[in-house]
């Protein structure tokens, strides 16, 4: 399975963050989560960072876009701390992704590979 | 009982009068008493009376995987009606507040200079705040975020109207306003206190089953929304559905206070065409609407009721009172002498509203508002009525007493446990029984929605005696 993303879908509860740390840290925080909000505000410009083994999915409101490790992002201010996340092994071993099950939108869907 | 998976277990007391702060532990016998939010404040509040104290406080379920666990409440005497009242954060504060390692915040006292109080990472300062004092609500965001170095940070902040102690005051969270109907920015101003900022990573524990159980229920909530987001079916709830068509065209997105299943507030793009998804330059493309009634405060206007908002939140005025003052005028004239009035400071006395807080400023009239409005604990900024759903889907009869009660009692809980009070007016299926399911499960400890009640009713009645008490105000020249 795969996980996919729709940012024009988020309403930036920010529940995600803490569900993908609690499949890797079993605590409710967001300091280990692979997933990230990225909000700027007052733009109510809104997107997704979401750190994979390889690269850094930006899933932005109009589209997505691909970081490679140590590339510097454009207008992704609050991006730098997700470089330092573990990333996403999409839940390995469990039967579902845990930022999907507290995704209350549509947001964050599963999609088979 | 489990209090680490509820509570970082630690009170912090900020007496500005010395410039001092202090660490007390939250112990058991406070939370088993009062169980926490506007339960543990009022303790708080009785407490330190003697020092007009302005507290801020979460809930048990605050910044949890409960559905709609928004919940932060400031709890003071209000200048404004003179009862000790409780206002509920509904947006990002609280839990970013309780993430610093900080369950509650006590307020003593006044500063001689403007400052902030910074919480974070188990650390509480009081630090200088004259670089935001006399800037508006949204420059003094973007500077408490510039001077912390952090986006992510969450400032509880007042404007023009609040420094000057107007009793027209109203504290913002964020950019966006608030639900303070009760003038509680006119006692941060009084303190000298321009904002309450915080940046929280701590953590809590989480009990076994709890994350399924709160998955569970949130799914069952899904299937009443069908679809619906946003202000505009709240303002249909209303009866306003020609206002809510009006101002349609100029939403952006909708979005969700913490971990809330319904986005109850809606990003309204007037300086920018709303169909735009990337980021652009424009640095205030419009404003997000998080007070309903506010906005129906304004409908007068068309949809150019959400200028007025914008200007409202900058100045940190309260909108429904600030619209009884402004009566009908066109926009152009009303931005002109809205700047005036929160310059005006306290002083409202001449323009004949010196509290029009008991002329029942709610848009909404009811005979069951009105009564809601008298007993006065509890911010009017959240609808006295169910919204999307219906006095029936919450099991209320038309008796308006019975549903002034219902109102009462619902929002208590709310206020107590941590789940956002508006939300509790949406979702039939945030029932007491399922709050005290998941409190029951979290604390370890067996908790029955009789026990809520109680515990409800409890509160109500010690707040309203809490409000005899005299509470000595001096407001600074």
């Amino acid at each position: 399975m795969n996980l996919k993303i729709d940012s024009t879908k988020c309403t930036g509860c920010r529940i995600c963050e803490f569900a993908c740390n609690y499949h890797s840290g079993d605590d409710f925080t967001t300091y280990s989560g692979s997933l990230m909000l990225h909000r700027a505000e007052k733009k109510d410009y809104y997107g997704m960072m979401w750190k994979r083994k390889s690269d850094i999915y930006l899933a932005r409101p109009e589209g997505a876009e691909i970081m490679e490790p140590g590339a510097k992002m454009e207008g992704a201010a609050g991006s730098k701390p997700i470089t330092m996340r573990p990333p996403c092994d999409l839940c390995e071993g469990m039967e579902e992704l845990y930022c999907v099950l507290a995704c209350p939108t549509g947001c964050l869907t599963r999609e088979e590979k | 009982m489990n209090l680490e998976n509820a509570y970082s277990g630690r009170i912090a007391i900020v007496d500005l009068d010395a410039g001092s702060c202090e660490e007390e532990e939250l112990n058991d016998d406070l939370v088993q008493d009062y169980l926490g939010g506007a339960g543990i404040n009022l303790a708080l509040f009785n407490r330190y009376a003697s020092r007009n104290p302005l507290i801020l406080g979460t809930g048990p379920l605050t910044a949890s995987f409960a559905p709609a666990s928004s919940l932060g409440v400031v709890t003071a005497k209000s200048p404004l009606t003179g009862s000790i009242v409780h206002v509920p954060l509904m947006w990002l504060c609280a839990v970013e507040f309780k993430l610093t390692g900080f369950d509650f915040l006590v307020v003593l006292g006044e500063s001689e200079k403007p400052v902030q109080i910074w919480a974070h990472d188990e650390l509480i300062d009081v630090v200088d705040a004259s670089k935001q004092w006399g800037k508006n609500v949204w420059e003094a965001v973007d500077l408490f975020r510039e001077e912390h170095g952090d986006e992510n940070v969450q400032a509880i902040t007042i404007g023009k109207a609040g420094e000057r102690g107007s009793k027209l005051a109203q504290f913002s969270e964020s950019y966006w306003g608030s639900s303070d109907r009760f003038a509680l920015g006119a006692v941060m101003g009084q303190k000298n206190l321009k904002g309450i900022v915080m940046r929280g990573m701590g953590s809590f524990e989480v009990a076994g089953g709890f994350f399924e159980k709160c998955m569970e229920l949130k799914n069952e909530i899904m299937k009443e929304f069908n679809g619906k987001s946003g202000v505009a079916p709240l303002l249909s709830s209303l009866g306003m559905d020609g206002f809510a068509k009006a101002i349609k065209p100029m939403i952006h997105f909708n979005r969700a206070g913490f971990n809330s299943p319904y986005a109850a507030n809606s990003f309204m793009m007037y300086n920018e065409d709303p169909k735009i998804l990337a980021e652009t330059g424009v640095t205030e493309p419009g404003c997000l609407i998080t007070d309903i009634l506010g906005l129906v405060a304004f409908k007068g206007l068309g949809a150019d009721a959400v200028k007025m908002i914008e200007k409202i939140q900058k100045l940190g005025l309260e909108p429904t009172g600030t619209s009884l003052i402004m009566g009908k005028k066109s926009l152009d004239e009303a931005l002109g002498e809205v700047e005036k009035l929160a310059e005006e400071g306290r002083d409202l006395t001449s323009l004949g509203l010196p509290n029009f807080y008991g002329v029942s400023p709610s848009p909404i009239s009811s005979p069951e508002a009105n009564l809601i409005q008298a007993v006065g604990i509890f911010s009017p900024a959240v609808p006295q009525m169910p919204l999307i759903s219906s006095w029936g889907d919450f099991g209320v009869g038309d008796s308006p007493v019975e549903k002034a009660e219902w109102w009462i009692e619902r929002q208590a809980i709310s206020y107590i446990t941590g789940i956002c009070p508006l939300f509790s007016l949406i979702s039939p299926k945030i029932t007491s029984e399922e709050v005290a399911e998941l409190l029951s499960l979290s604390l370890g400890m067996e908790l029955s929605s009789f026990d809520l009640e109680r515990l409800a009713k409890k509160v109500i009645s010690e707040t309203i005696e809490a409000g005899k008490k005299e509470v000595i105000y001096g407001f600074h020249a």
